[in-house]
C-alpha cells in the first residue's frame, strides 16, 4: 500500500540534492535522490517513482539519455526537467523525449509544486485512460477542491488518496 | 577603422597604399609594355630600315650596269670605227664628218671625234669645238695612260675642259707596226645622267655617280659627294656596298656599286635624309598606336589602383567587423556557460533560503534555532563566492584591440584560466584536463587575455572533438627561445583536406548553431599578432595537438 508520492531527484549539486530533498519530504513526499545517472537508473531498478525531477548537465550520463531511458522502462513516470540550462532548444529536445515540464534554475518552489502536481494528474489521467470510472472519480475529485495557489499540496493529496484507493 | 571615413582615398593610410599600389602596378604594367613597345618599334624600323638598304642597293647595282651597258657599247662604237677606218695615211674632212655622223646615229651622247695617227697631234676633228684641230694631247693624263697601258680604252672622270662644259672622254687605241692610232670622243654625260634618272625604280631616290676621289661626277658639282673611305673600306673587292655615315649633313645613308669600264661609282641615297624626324613622320602610325596604348594602360593602372585600395578598404572593415562578431561570438559562447554556471549556485541560494522559511514557518513545527540553520547559511555563503568567481573569470574575457604586453609566468597564466573553470564543464562531459608543464618558470611578455582567449578556444575545440570521455593534455615547453604551449585531445582528429581550412574565418565542422568558425581565425590572428605561430598536426580517429609558440621573453 503506497501511501506517498515517491519522488526521485538526479542532480549533481549536492548541496541543492540534500536541503529540495528535506523540502519536499516537509511537504509529505517519499523523496530518493541521486547524484548521477547512473545511481538513478539504479534506482529506478528496486522502486517505482511517480515523478522524477531531472537535471541535464550531468557528468557521465547527462539528462537526456537517463530521461529516454526512464522513459523507455517506466511507463507511468512523468518527468520534469530542472536545469539551469535553459535553452529553447533543449527544452524542445526534452519535450519530445516525453519530459512533461521544463524549469530553469532558480526557480520558485511554488512553481516546482504546481508542477509536480500537474505531472502527477497528467500521470494519473494516463494510467486511467481506459477505465472510464477511475476517471470520472479522478474529475470530480478535482473539482472539489478550491482552486487556490497554496491548493497545489491539497489536490496532490486528493489524488494520491484516489490513486491508492485503486490499488 | 576610423568611423569618420566614408572615403578610403582621403585617409592618408590608404593613399600611401595607393602609392604603393600605383609604383607596383606600373613596375608590372607599363614597364613591361614600355620595354616591348620601345623592342617592337625598334625592330619595326630595322625591319624597314633593312627593306631601304635593300631597295637602295639594287638600284644602284641595277644602275651601274646600266651605265656599264653605256659605256661598254659607247667604247665599243668607238673601237668598231677606229678598226674599221684604219689607215696610216689619215682622212680627209668628209670622212671625218661621216664617222662622226655614224656615231651621232649610235648615240646622242657623242660630241665629237678627233684621230691620231701615231702622234700625239689631233690631226683629224670633228666636233663643235673646231679649234681642237691639231691639238697636242700627249701630255694629258688620258693618253698617257692609254699608250701606256694594254687595254685598248680609257674612259676619263667628268671635266669642265676647255669648253666649260662637262664631258668626259672615251680613247681608244689601235697599234699598228710601230705607230699608234688613236681615236677619241668626248660625251655629254648630262644625256646618261637624265636615262639612269627616268627609270621608275628611281624615283625616290637621289642617284650620283662619284670617281675614286669621290669627287660628284653626275650631277656635275663642285666639290666631295661622300670621302673616298668607303672606297678604300672595301679593299675585299666588293663592288658594292653600304655606307652609313652618323657624321654628314645630308646622305647618312647611301647605297654604292662600283663600274666594272671605269673607275666610276653610282651611289643611291634616300631622296630624304633618315632624320629622327623622318622616322617619326614615317612611322607615326606606330608611334602613336604605342603612346595610344600607354595612355590605355595609364587610365587602367590609375582605376586598378583605386580599386586595389577600395578592396582592401573593404577587406579591413569586413576583418574588424569579423573580430567584433568573434568576439560577440565568443561572449555568445560564454553567456550560456555562464547561465549554467551561475544558475546553479543561485537555485541553491533560492532553495537554501526556502528552507529556512520552512524552518520559520510554524506550521511545520521544526523547532529549529538559528544555530541550526548554519550549515544552510554556509551553503548560500558558498554558492555566493561560487558566482563571484565566475565574474572574475569573465573579466579575463573582456578583450581590448591594443595588445597589452606584460611579462609572466605562462604556466601562471594556464593555471589562472583551467582553475575550476574549465575543470567543472569537462568532468560534465567526462573529459579528463592534464597539465604537462614542462617549462619551469618560463617568461614570456605576452598578453594574457588574448593569449588565454587563444586557448580557451583551443580547449574547447578540443572537448567538442572528443564530445565524451577523453583527456585534453595541456602542456608548456621551452623550445629554442620559444614558449610552446600545446593543447592534446583524443578526439576525432580532423581528415586532411580540412585540416588546410581550419584557420579560414567562418570555417566550422561543428553543427549549425553550435560553432562561428571564428574561434581558429582569431585565435590565429591574436598569436601572429604576438610574433608567435600556431600549428596543427592531427591523425583522424586518434586526436590532434594545437601548438602555440611565443618567443620567449
Amino acid at each position: 500500500m503506497q501511501e506517498k508520492i515517491n519522488l526521485l531527484i538526479i542532480d549533481d549539486e549536492e548541496d541543492f540534492l540534500d536541503t529540495i530533498a528535506k523540502r519536499l519530504e516537509m511537504r509529505g513526499f517519499d523523496v530518493t535522490t541521486a547524484s548521477d545517472g547512473y545511481k538513478a537508473l539504479e534506482a529506478v531498478k528496486s522502486k517505482k517513482y511517480d515523478i522524477a525531477l531531472l537535471d541535464l548537465k550531468m557528468p557521465g550520463l547527462d539528462g537526456f539519455e537517463v530521461l529516454r531511458e526512464l522513459k523507455r522502462e517506466h511507463k507511468y513516470i512523468e518527468v520534469i526537467i530542472l536545469t539551469a540550462h535553459g535553452s529553447v532548444e533543449a527544452a524542445f529536445d526534452c519535450s519530445k523525449l516525453g519530459a512533461y515540464g521544463f524549469l530553469t534554475k532558480p526557480y520558485r518552489f511554488e512553481e516546482l509544486i504546481s508542477n509536480i502536481k500537474d505531472a502527477y494528474e497528467t500521470r494519473l489521467k494516463k494510467k486511467f485512460e481506459n477505465d472510464d470510472d477511475m476517471l470520472q472519480k479522478v474529475y470530480a475529485r478535482l473539482a472539489g477542491i478550491p482552486l487556490e495557489a497554496e491548493s497545489a499540496l491539497d489536490m496532490l493529496e486528493e489524488l494520491r488518496k484516489l490513486d491508492n484507493d485503486e490499488k | 577603422m576610423n568611423e569618420t571615413n566614408d572615403n578610403p582615398l582621403k585617409d592618408k593610410r590608404y593613399r600611401e597604399l595607393r602609392r604603393q599600389y600605383l609604383v607596383k602596378l606600373i613596375l608590372a604594367y607599363i614597364a613591361p609594355s614600355l620595354i616591348l613597345i620601345v623592342f617592337f618599334i625598334y625592330q619595326y624600323i630595322s625591319l624597314a630600315h633593312a627593306g631601304q638598304v635593300q631597295h637602295l642597293l639594287s638600284v644602284a647595282e641595277s644602275q651601274s650596269k646600266i651605265l656599264d651597258i653605256f659605256l661598254k657599247e659607247r667604247v665599243g662604237n668607238l673601237i668598231n670605227l677606229i678598226d674599221t677606218s684604219f689607215t696610216v695615211a689619215g682622212h680627209n674632212a668628209e670622212e671625218v664628218k661621216n664617222y662622226y655622223d655614224d656615231l651621232k646615229r649610235n648615240s646622242g651622247s657623242f660630241i665629237d671625234v678627233g684621230f691620231f695617227y701615231g702622234s700625239g697631234i689631233q690631226e683629224n676633228y670633228y666636233g663643235p669645238e673646231s679649234f681642237l684641230v691639231n691639238r697636242d694631247y700627249s701630255s694629258e693624263e688620258w693618253f698617257k695612260k692609254l699608250l701606256a697601258q694594254k687595254k685598248r680604252y680609257t674612259i676619263t672622270d667628268i671635266y669642265p675642259g676647255l669648253r666649260n662644259k662637262p664631258h668626259f672622254t672615251i680613247g681608244v687605241k689601235k697599234i699598228a707596226g710601230s705607230r699608234t692610232h688613236v681615236v677619241k670622243s668626248s660625251l655629254d654625260p648630262e644625256k646618261i645622267y637624265g636615262y639612269l634618272t627616268a627609270a621608275e625604280k628611281s624615283m625616290d631616290v637621289k642617284i650620283s655617280i662619284v670617281n675614286r676621289e669621290g669627287e660628284y661626277q653626275l650631277p656635275h658639282v663642285s666639290g666631295r659627294a661622300v670621302s673616298r673611305d668607303f672606297f678604300r673600306l672595301n679593299k675585299e673587292n666588293s663592288s658594292k656596298g653600304i655606307v652609313k655615315k652618323v657624321k654628314g649633313e645630308n646622305g647618312s645613308l647611301f647605297a654604292w656599286c662600283l663600274l666594272t669600264e671605269t673607275d666610276w661609282a653610282v651611289i643611291v641615297a634616300p631622296d630624304r635624309p633618315v632624320t629622327l624626324k623622318s622616322i617619326f613622320i614615317e612611322y607615326c602610325n606606330v608611334i602613336s598606336a604605342s603612346f595610344f596604348i600607354l595612355v590605355v594602360l595609364c587610365v587602367v593602372v590609375f582605376f586598378r589602383s583605386k580599386t586595389m585600395v577600395i578592396d582592401e578598404y573593404n577587406k579591413d572593415l569586413v576583418k574588424s567587423q569579423l573580430e567584433q562578431a568573434s568576439k560577440l561570438a565568443t561572449i555568445g559562447e560564454l553567456s550560456a556557460g555562464i547561465a549554467h554556471e551561475i544558475g546553479n549556485p543561485l537555485n541553491i541560494i533560492a532553495n537554501e533560503v526556502g528552507m529556512m522559511q520552512d524552518y520559520a514557518d510554524p506550521s511545520f513545527k521544526t523547532g529549529m534555532t538559528l544555530q541550526d540553520m548554519e550549515p544552510h547559511f554556509q551553503k548560500i555563503l558558498n554558492s555566493v563566492f561560487r558566482c563571484k568567481d565566475i565574474t572574475r573569470k569573465l573579466l579575463t574575457f573582456v578583450r581590448s584591440d591594443k595588445i597589452h604586453l606584460k611579462e609572466c609566468d605562462i604556466n601562471n597564466v594556464l593555471d589562472d584560466l583551467l582553475d575550476g573553470f574549465f575543470e567543472k564543464e569537462l568532468s560534465l562531459k567526462n573529459i579528463e584536463l592534464i597539465r604537462n608543464y614542462k617549462a619551469g618558470n618560463s617568461k614570456v611578455k605576452i598578453d594574457a587575455n588574448q593569449i588565454s582567449q587563444v586557448i580557451v578556444n583551443l580547449i574547447t575545440n578540443a572537448a567538442d572533438a572528443i564530445e565524451k570521455n577523453g583527456t585534453i593534455t595541456i602542456g608548456t615547453e621551452m623550445k629554442n627561445n620559444c614558449v610552446s604551449i600545446s593543447v592534446t585531445d583524443t578526439g576525432s582528429g580532423i581528415s586532411q583536406e580540412k585540416i588546410d581550412k581550419i584557420f579560414i574565418p567562418f570555417f566550422t565542422t561543428k553543427p549549425a548553431g553550435k560553432g562561428t568558425g571564428l574561434g581558429l581565425s582569431v585565435s590565429y590572428g591574436i598569436v601572429e599578432n604576438h610574433g608567435g605561430r600556431i600549428k596543427v598536426e592531427s591523425i583522424p580517429g586518434k586526436g590532434s595537438i594545437f601548438t602555440v609558440e611565443l618567443p620567449s621573453a
